[in-house]
């Protein structure tokens, strides 16, 4: 990597992009990303953490939901003696709390008016983010595993409720307008929507399979990505992990599917072709059977994958497959991350009831008396 | 650089080995200066205590938090190194993961917990400021429900595992005293229902009275008054007695019932309510209130309620208990005449019967009721051994026929009219038709001194018939004493020869007005029947007179293991020789007394140790015998609490052999080989389907 006055110069001589500079500071922050030891969450949950989501629009509002159903936001940018407080919450068994464990949360993509949130009580529900008042429910007949607002129409959400099938749900009208059936012999536990393309979405189930669906096609998927591209006449037999899928995620461009399983393997798929990329990113331990959240940082060089593995959080070169670094510093199995594009910090939460905040303060680096002093040697004379 | 590494290595497994608390110094400054030297051995060092720590030993891991709680508090380097697997540590040392529990032995896992925690408290005070991951596990371990953060506060040991067996035993104590206040809500309306039952049963058949008790009350005389004196005086003048007469009745607080035909019913419902409430309901009661008042936390007004109960059942129960039922007594002649009667008594032979009960004992057997003793057992025994013409009850036998022989002549028919008489008064049925409540007076009936008569005997108007009869009883008893055999000794001394006893036989007795029934023939009674009578001549019951008296002290002689002997011998030790006097720390507080001790140590001439010591210099052996019981100490493990022996408790030894493969086969293949019998007993001889 070169070095930042030589960049600089570079820059100023015209030798390489503003946007090149920029992805590459990005990048050297990325890489010296680690515990912020200036700031931290306020410390909220009493119970596991499942999800996790920032607010799209500036990357402001933490969205975080646990296990006994309590949901809580934190205003990242406002610090008061380092910490960033909570701005809102719902506690567990309040009157419009979830009953069970909540799974999915996210933010309307559009603005922080209002999220969605879905439980393990086979419900989704609209949440008016000011009021703290739940203003639309739907009830499934499972447990709602995953939802996802799509980012082009706003007003679908797609759901994984534990059945063989995934559905969409229409905001505008509020009802269930499609049934994403066929593909999966498993349940469907993961789904998302691409990025860019409007009737583009991917579900993936119990039974390894991932399958890319246009909404718009009457006739099934699209595609279901497998492993080996064997030239299989049978579509039915691809599998794009050997186990369950745990974690879906597209790229920001949408091009590229990254995919973690229970196989212990995450894999990068192209979109377009439906076909592997065969990036080898070794084994990659899987705890959660459930679901976790993986986050792609693809605002530098080269985009950065952090994903959840037991307690730490594997940062991994997607084009490379190499592994950055291990972050460890959660005390119970880690269920979320959460990257934020605006300012480069990452968010992660996890059974040990702490959202703990990663970032790069090696600028920051003030070398602070008080704790030159804490972290000093203190080897006694008599030690010799 | 692998020696230092090898040296390193071999320190820590000697500091971590040595299953005491402390830490040894020296080692310790050891490791500390070798460890000091460079980066690289403060990883290695991080690496070989984490090793540690994973080991099954809680003493192991207990000395190796005390080492890293060491380097931690020196070297910046050792703490990243450690706050980067802290979630490692933590499960090794806190227990943080349920699947991964701390290893035996138990009381050092808790105190290593609490040790841990107490570290980590004192790191996070010093170097929170330098560490995040620090305060992130300190929040962590605030929030984790499975360990107590405060805990550690205490001193390290005793209390934490107090703390938790108390709350444990609460929750325990609550849990049972909920159960039995649950039972006692499920058996309460069966309770208090037959106890209304009963004092309703009670109420019916005292109808005339409210309370007995009370109606005894107020029947009692009370206290003569000054002017009640006159009246009385003039009362008994009335009665042609004497002016100062008294006469001291003892009074019963007791209530007959005679059983009728109308009550019967009533009688028999009471008599099994009664049953249930002295069997069933009481103890059952008392049981519940005796473990309740063991327990904390059951809710006061249930105990209350209990306690309400179990007074009404006793109050109940005493009152039934001075209620005496009786039943009336029906004669053979019952119903016929009075010449009949006689006829009938002098045809039997009772008499002859009368002259077999011990002239003690005669005078009252003579006033009682007849039919009652037709079935006494004792007697039985008697006549047996009368068949029997060499036994000493049959020369006992004789004797007395020889004595009644003399005293019947003058007896006369006084005796018999008397008890005729008695018997028909008894047995009259009572005309009332509820049941009648007889206030006892058998005080004149009986002979026994219950009357006294002051200040010479007066006879009362209604027992002069009687009190003739007493003073001929009595005359007779001394003449009877003056004839009557001495007993020399016991019955079992009697037969202590006899290898066959054939009159010793109990027999089951015979519901027979005139008990002259044959015991049955021999080979008819029981074997069991017969053991028990032979028991019965055989063997010989002596009370002890004396009190027992708790041997207060013990022997309290020095212990090798360091405790004193706690044997509690009246007099002399088995293992320690006469109990002396001893001071706090088992020494004897006189000096000479613990020499007059046999000593054990008998030593023989060749085992003189200066002999043995000229030996052992001149071949250069080591001649010291082991000791005997001990084996040598397994020398890797020097130090460590052994954990397999606590798993070798008596459960564990009858597992290994109930569980024993051949053992397990044997019982398989008995129960195998009894189905098939079965089997064969059943369809061994079908053959056509097979």
């Amino acid at each position: 990597m070169t070095s930042l006055p030589l960049m600089l110069d570079q820059l100023r001589s015209g030798c390489i992009k503003g946007i090149s500079f920029s992805r590459a500071r990005v990048t050297e922050r990325q890489q010296s990303i680690e515990i912020s030891k200036t700031s931290d969450l306020e410390a909220c949950h009493k119970f596991p953490i499942n999800a996790l989501c920032l607010d799209p629009v500036e990357g402001r509002f933490l969205l975080s939901g646990g296990i006994a159903g309590q949901i809580f936001v934190h205003d990242t940018f406002e610090q008061s003696e380092g910490t960033l407080p909570v701005v809102a919450k719902i506690p567990h068994g309040t009157r419009y709390a979830h009953k069970y464990s909540v799974e999915t949360v996210q933010w309307f993509p559009a603005d922080t008016g209002t999220f969605t949130s879905s439980s393990m009580d086979k419900t989704l529900k609209l949440w008016d983010a000011n009021r703290l008042k739940p203003v639309f429910l739907a009830r499934f007949n499972g447990q709602v595993y995953k939802h996802h607002q799509s980012r082009v129409n706003c007003n679908l959400v797609l759901l994984a409720t534990d059945e063989s099938h995934a559905q969409i749900l229409d905001l505008n009208t509020s009802s269930k307008t499609h049934m994403l059936s066929g593909a999966h012999t498993g349940k469907v536990r993961q789904c998302i929507w691409s990025p860019v393309v409007e009737h583009l979405c991917v579900t993936g189930g119990t039974d390894g399979r991932v399958c890319i669906w246009d909404v718009r096609y009457t006739r099934g998927h699209l595609a279901a990505l497998d492993t080996d591209h064997t030239n299989q006449k049978k579509a039915n037999h691809h599998r794009a992990h050997h186990d369950r899928i745990v974690s879906m995620e597209f790229s920001s461009d949408g091009l590229e599917l990254l995919t973690y399983g229970l196989d212990h393997t995450v894999r990068i798929w192209d979109v377009a072709l439906a076909k592997n990329r065969r990036i080898n990113f070794g084994r990659i331990s899987c705890a959660s059977v459930k679901g976790v959240q993986i986050a792609l940082a693809d605002d530098g060089t080269t985009p950065v994958l952090f994903v959840p593995s037991g307690q730490s959080i594997r940062m991994c070169d997607t084009t490379t497959g190499v592994r950055l670094k291990n972050l460890r510093a959660h005390l119970d199995s880690v269920s979320a991350v959460v990257y934020c594009n605006h300012t480069k910090r990452l968010f992660s939460a996890g059974a040990d009831r702490s959202i703990l905040l990663w970032c790069s303060e090696a600028e920051l680096e003030e070398d602070s008396k008080a704790k030159s002093e804490a972290i000093a040697d203190r080897w006694s004379d008599s030690d010799d | 650089m692998a020696e230092e590494r090898a040296g390193l290595g071999s320190l820590i497994e000697e500091l971590t080995t040595t299953g005491r608390k402390e830490l040894d110094k020296n080692k310790m400054k050891e490791l500390k200066t070798l460890v000091k030297s460079s980066d690289d051995s403060l990883q290695q060092a991080c690496y070989l205590l984490m090793t540690q720590l994973e080991k099954d030993h809680a003493e192991i891991r207990r000395s190796a938090v005390s080492i890293i709680n060491e380097l931690f508090n020196r070297s910046h380097v050792f703490r990243t190194l450690l706050l980067d697997q802290f979630q490692i540590f933590l499960e090794h040392t806190v227990e943080t993961n349920p699947d991964n529990p701390l290893p035996k032995p138990v009381p050092v896992a808790r105190e290593l917990k609490a040790l841990t925690l107490r570290f980590v408290k004192e790191w996070h005070a010093k170097f929170h400021r330098g560490y995040k991951s620090l305060s992130i596990a300190v929040n962590y371990l605030k929030n984790l429900k499975r360990l107590d953060w405060n805990q550690s506060n205490e001193t390290v040991g005793n209390p934490a595992p107090a703390v938790h067996s108390n709350e444990y035993m609460q929750r325990m104590q609550k849990e049972r005293a909920q159960n039995i206040c649950d039972q006692f809500d499920e058996n309460r309306d069966t309770m208090e229902g037959s106890l209304t039952e009963l004092e309703n049963s009670l109420q019916l058949l005292l109808s005339s009275v409210a309370d007995p008790l009370n109606f005894l009350n107020s029947t009692d005389p009370d206290q003569p008054g000054p002017s009640r004196v006159q009246d009385r005086d003039e009362r008994l003048r009335a009665h042609g007695l004497v002016k100062n007469y008294s006469l001291t009745v003892e009074i019963r607080p007791e209530i007959k019932i005679v059983e009728t035909s109308d009550n019967a019913d009533l009688v028999s419902n009471l008599k099994e309510l009664r049953k249930v409430l002295k069997d069933n309901h009481l103890p059952q009661v008392q049981k519940w209130l005796k473990s309740l008042s063991k327990l904390h936390g059951a809710p006061p007004e249930q105990i209350r309620r209990l306690i309400d109960l179990k007074e009404r059942m006793e109050r109940l129960d005493t009152k039934l208990d001075d209620l005496k039922i009786e039943i009336p007594i029906r004669t053979e002649g019952q119903g016929g005449d009075s010449s009949d009667d006689e006829s009938d008594f002098e045809e039997v032979e009772e008499k002859l019967l009368e002259d077999h009960i011990p002239p003690v004992l005669r005078a009252e057997y003579g006033l009682e009721p007849l039919p009652e003793k037709t079935s006494s057992k004792p007697k039985r025994n008697v006549m047996e051994e009368e068949i029997d013409p060499t036994s000493r009850a049959a020369q006992y036998k004789r004797l007395v026929e020889r004595f009644s022989r003399q005293a019947k002549r003058k007896k006369g028919e006084d005796t018999k009219n008397a008890i005729f008489k008695k018997i028909r008064k008894e047995s009259t049925p009572t005309e009332a038709p509820q049941a009648n409540i007889v206030k006892k007076e058998h005080e004149f009936k009986k002979p026994e001194p219950k009357v006294l008569k002051e200040p010479k005997p007066v006879e009362p108007v209604a027992g002069t018939s009687k009190g003739n009869r007493d003073a001929h009883v009595s005359s007779r008893k001394e003449e009877l004493l003056k004839k009557a055999p001495k007993r020399n000794f016991d019955l079992d001394l009697y037969h202590w020869e006899d290898e066959k006893l054939e009159t010793a036989v109990q027999v089951i007795p015979i519901e027979s007005p005139n008990g002259y029934l044959k015991p049955r023939d021999d080979d008819q009674v029981n074997e069991i029947q017969k053991r028990i009578g032979e028991a019965m001549v055989r063997e010989r019951k002596i009370d002890f007179s004396g009190t027992f008296e708790a041997v207060k002290w013990s022997c309290r002689a020095p212990l090798p293991s360091g405790k004193l002997c706690p044997r509690k011998d009246r007099f002399k030790c088995p293992f320690h020789g006469k109990i002396i006097a001893r001071d706090e720390s088992g020494r004897a507080s006189n000096p000479d007394e613990e020499h007059l001790q046999p000593s054990t140590s008998s030593q023989l001439d060749w085992q003189d140790p200066g002999l043995l010591r000229d030996i052992e210099a001149e071949i250069g052996i080591d001649l010291t015998m082991p000791k005997k019981g001990q084996r040598k100490k397994k020398k890797d493990k020097e130090g460590l609490s052994d954990i397999k022996k606590a798993e070798n408790t008596t459960r564990r030894r009858l597992e290994k052999r109930v569980f024993e493969k051949a053992s397990v086969r044997r019982v398989a293949s008995a129960l195998d080989a009894l189905d098939s019998r079965k089997y064969d007993d059943k369809f061994g001889d079908q053959w056509n389907y097979s």
